[in-house]
């Protein structure tokens, strides 16, 4: 039996004159009905890129190869005309920036009413109807959120629970929100994935939460996968990957997010106030990735045979574990992450 | 988040786009063609031979002689001086008067940038070409009236160019920095402003001087630009006109000349602003 | 809105002032006695102090200019000392040339440039985008009366499909006074649809990187769609402005192509008043035609804010 949305061996480059680049490489991935799986990593890793290859938006020049299948049907094969009927049909996506994701020359009402009138064939004044549910159900409730508002009327919480409400419209079976919560202000993002969370067990759809944000995997997602350069460096039941940190990229991001600091004492053996410790460096250019693990020039565990060819994503064998995977030479022992989920990288010092 | 791709630093000479080369190209050829007729033409360009009139073109007149017997090519290449010089002074005069106008509103600000500003919005109410006829007819035919009626047109465009751009400036750190060290208003435009909108500034020349080309054309065709018997393409694109049913390539050959001029001088001006406009050069 | 609607009110009519001031003190200044070129040389000097008499010419400068703009206020724009016909008569009659030329250009060059702009933004790079905007770069640069020339040369002398020049009243039929407009118009329309074709264009194009329309494309729209039904609206917005300037171009365009075409308008009335030294006519018709590109520049700025509703509609924050 196939799985709901199941990718495999995605590959996405765009052409330049110096050859072409690779944005994603050997990218893996399964979902099921209702469930709910996250997808990690800084920016430029290629998060983004992986929910654009599967509502089939790449940017013009970028090339997609490998399988993704929704419910067995090959997305990348699959021609324009189909994908425009899958699209906010079957799979929708909420963006990062609700500031300018809705067009600021038509009403709410429209934009939400477009793709039920598009998909599912209701007339004007049926889709008017199901838009003004739509808008009660994401928390705009009639009349101080009327259908004729514009986007410019609203704040930016407001405007992202616009923004929900068109993804929700045609009820799809994926969800894909790409750091829906990013661009808002602390208090917001909470409701906003409260609200995405509620919406997801109520319609029993799958979501892919893709976010910089550990802690907000954490509270949401079963599964989480952790991408860097372009590839899944670790993936697994998101209590597993937690417990274990196998990739020292995932602990270094661990290490850099605010929330490490709330699940760890404030203050470290010495007795010093702990600092968040940012990963050193910066993502490799696609163009000019290393010929290594990407990540060895800027990992503290990186020795000479990381440099020779990418690790592939492995399955680490840990008892009970078994779904957890890390593309890494040189994991971290699965005691270590039990016990101390922070190991502060050497180069951050 | 994709787009955080780090890129390389660009060069600071960027590489010329084909409209920068096109544009020069055909701009030098144009001034080329002015500089050369000073000294050498195929013929004469005003020598008259009634004989030889209305000539179709032909190996000795490659692009055929007028009513009067003189070489069109001849009077092509002398004609583009007319063009150069009329519209290298109106765009001279315009952003001579222009430049420190705008420079001045956006150092002042209040009420001297309200009565520029103000100025420059009651100048854009007489469409340039119509009241450039009026004045050249009133005050008389001419260069210098030409040039004058053209460049007056032009401050406007300039002031308020420079204005914008000045503005902005101001309020840059470098500037802060220099107020901070106590220089003068003056001193800080002539030191800071104006050097950092010589890209605009030089990019809207070119852009004007296209346009000065075709007003000088224009009043020339209606008799209000130079007169005779210095040539000029308007004036002969309005002698061909009587020559229409006759002679109708008189009237192909000037209006060429007029629009490939222009197409370089345009080229040349978005090849500009492609090279200096670092903004502009990233959204490509 | 109001506020924002009272203040343009008062800058339109501010301006519109200033303008009928520069006019007048500009006719005022510039060289040449009205009466004395009427009179011609000959004249006897107490003949030609009875015309200045007549003429208002021996009245003080301020009280010429409030009898003037008194007049022009309630429709009076003086009497042509040419035709010895009210100045609003004739105006009135060379208008009903230019203006239908002039909004047949603005029409036509709409119609060709918005239509042309946005497919090359759609095709952005490739070979129709690169052929239609060659076009158009060709097309800015060329001149109006030129072009006219050529139209004539092609259309009128070779196949003699319409009238070279001329105009033969409405009267003649709508269709008479059309023919003798289509080569003007488009001789007009063509250069300046070049330029509206390339504002569009980089407008949409513009448009078309918003994330709305990513958002757009994701509910399931075509390209085309998202195209037609959210970058085009957006993208046009400021394009209106750009034709609010065209008509102040129009305007200029039809004094030399009425020339062009023999054309009796308001350009042709201009020359002739000129030649004349017909200088109530000249100040009157050149007011007129200020405070029309003031008022058309004022309908722009409300159109601008009707069309987006980010400036029409109060912000809810």
């Amino acid at each position: 039996m196939s799985r709901l949305l199941e990718i495999h061996d995605l590959r996405v480059e765009i052409p330049a004159p110096t050859g072409a680049a690779p944005i994603l490489e050997g990218v893996d991935l399964a979902l099921d009905r209702g469930e709910k799986l996250g997808l990690v990593g800084e920016s430029g890793c290629g998060k983004s890129m992986t929910a654009l290859a599967v509502m089939g938006l790449l940017p013009g020049a970028a090339r997609a190869t490998g399988a993704i299948r929704l419910d067995g049907q090959d997305l990348l094969a699959t021609p324009e005309r189909e994908m425009q009927a899958i699209r906010g049909r079957r799979i929708a996506m909420v963006f990062q920036e609700p500031m300018t994701a809705l067009n600021p020359v038509k009403t709410i009402g429209a934009q939400i009413a477009e793709s039920l009138i598009l998909h599912l064939r209701l007339s004007k004044g049926e889709a008017a109807g199901r838009a003004r549910a739509l808008l009660d159900r994401v928390g705009l409730p009639g009349p101080r959120f009327s259908l004729d508002l514009y986007p410019h009327q609203l704040s930016g919480g407001q405007r992202q629970r616009v923004v929900i409400a068109i993804a929700l419209a045609c009820g799809p079976d994926v969800l894909i929100a790409d750091e829906p919560t990013t661009a808002l202000d602390v208090t917001i993002q909470a409701q906003i994935l409260d609200l995405l969370e509620d919406l997801v067990a109520e319609m029993g759809m799958a979501l892919v939460l893709i976010t910089h944000d550990l802690g907000v995997v954490e509270q949401t997602c079963e599964r989480m996968m952790v991408m860097y350069a372009g590839r899944v460096v670790e993936s697994g039941r998101t209590r597993d990957v937690f417990a274990h940190m196998a990739h020292p990229y995932t602990r270094g991001l661990f290490a850099a997010s605010p929330r490490s600091a709330l699940l760890t004492s404030a203050r470290d053996a010495s007795g010093r106030k702990r600092r968040l410790a940012a990963i050193p460096g910066q993502v490799p250019d696609p163009r000019h990735r290393p010929p290594g693990c990407a990540f060895a020039p800027r990992c503290p565990r990186a020795q000479d045979d990381c440099r020779v060819a990418p690790p592939p994503l492995a399955p680490l064998g840990t008892p009970d574990r078994a779904d957890h995977a890390a593309a890494c030479v040189h994991p971290h022992p699965p005691e270590a992450g039990a016990t101390a989920p922070v190991a502060k990288p050497e180069g951050a010092r | 988040m994709s787009g955080a791709v780090q890129k390389p630093r660009g060069r600071l000479v960027p590489a010329a786009s084909p409209s920068l080369v096109v544009g020069l190209v055909v701009t030098a050829i144009f001034v080329g063609m002015a500089l050369v007729s000073l000294v050498w033409t195929p013929w004469e360009p005003t020598a008259l031979n009634i004989l030889n009139k209305l000539e179709p073109p032909s190996l000795a007149h490659p692009l055929g002689t007028d009513f009067f017997g003189r070489d069109v090519l001849s009077q092509i290449m002398a004609g583009a001086q007319v063009s150069i010089v009329v519209a290298v002074v109106a765009v001279l005069v315009g952003a001579g008067i222009g430049v420190p106008l705008g420079a001045l509103a956006a150092a002042r600000g209040g009420l001297v940038d309200d009565v520029v500003m103000r100025s420059t919005d009651l100048a854009f109410a007489f469409p340039a070409l119509l009241t450039a006829v009026i004045i050249t007819a009133l005050a008389g035919p001419g260069a210098v009236n030409a040039i004058v009626a053209i460049g007056i047109f032009n401050i406007p465009v300039f002031a308020r160019l420079t204005r914008g751009a000045a503005l902005g400036l101001w309020k840059r750190d470098f500037v802060l920095a220099a107020r901070c060290a106590g220089k003068s208003d003056l001193a800080i435009t002539v030191e800071h402003v104006l050097p950092n909108c010589t890209a605009v500034l030089v990019v809207q020349a070119t852009i004007q001087f296209a346009l000065a080309i075709v007003a000088e054309a224009g009043l020339s065709y209606v008799g209000l630009g130079v007169q005779p018997p210095q040539p000029s393409w308007g004036k002969m694109l309005f002698d061909a006109q009587t020559y229409i049913y006759s002679a109708p390539w008189l009237a192909v050959f000037p209006g060429l000349a007029i629009t490939i001029a222009v197409l370089g001088l345009n080229l040349l001006g978005d090849g500009l602003r492609d090279a200096l406009d670092p903004k502009v050069r990233r959204a490509r | 809105m109001p506020r924002y609607f009272l203040g343009r009110t008062i800058a339109l009519v501010l301006t519109a002032f200033a303008a009928s001031l520069v006019v007048f003190v500009a006719m005022a200044v510039l060289p040449g006695d009205p009466a004395a070129i009427i009179l011609g040389t000959g004249a006897r000097p107490d003949t030609l102090a009875a015309l200045r008499a007549e003429m208002g010419l021996d009245q003080p400068v301020v009280w010429r200019y409030l009898d003037w703009i008194g007049g022009f206020l309630v429709g009076d724009l003086g009497t042509s000392y040419t035709y010895s016909v009210p100045v609003a008569d004739l105006v009135a009659q060379r208008a009903a040339v230019s203006l239908p030329l002039a909004v047949l250009a603005l029409v036509l060059s709409t119609l060709i440039a918005i239509p042309v702009g946005v497919y090359a933004a759609s095709r952005r790079g490739r070979a129709g985008d690169l052929a239609t905007m060659g076009v158009a770069q060709v097309g800015v640069a060329v001149p109006n009366f030129w072009l006219g020339l050529m139209l004539v040369v092609l259309f009128s002398l070779t196949l003699g499909w319409l009238p070279a020049s001329g105009f033969p009243g409405w009267e003649a039929g709508l269709l008479a006074g059309l023919e003798a407009l289509v080569l003007p118009a488009f001789a007009l329309a063509l250069p300046q649809a070049a330029i509206l074709a390339r504002v569009t264009r980089s407008s949409v194009i513009e448009t078309l990187g918003e994330d709305f329309i990513r958002t757009a494309r994701a509910k399931g729209l075509s390209g085309e769609a998202a195209l037609w039904r959210h970058a085009v609206p957006n993208a046009l917005i400021p394009v209106v402005t750009i034709m609010g300037l065209q008509f102040s171009f129009l305007l200029a365009g039809t004094i030399i192509i009425e020339n062009v075409f023999t054309l009796p308008g308001l350009g042709r009335l201009v020359f002739q008043a000129i030649a004349q030294r017909d200088l109530v006519t000249v100040q009157s018709l050149v007011t007129l035609l200020a405070v029309s590109v003031i008022v058309v520049n004022f309908v722009v700025d409300l159109a601008y804010a009707a069309l987006d509703p980010r400036l029409s509609r109060g912000g809810a924050r």
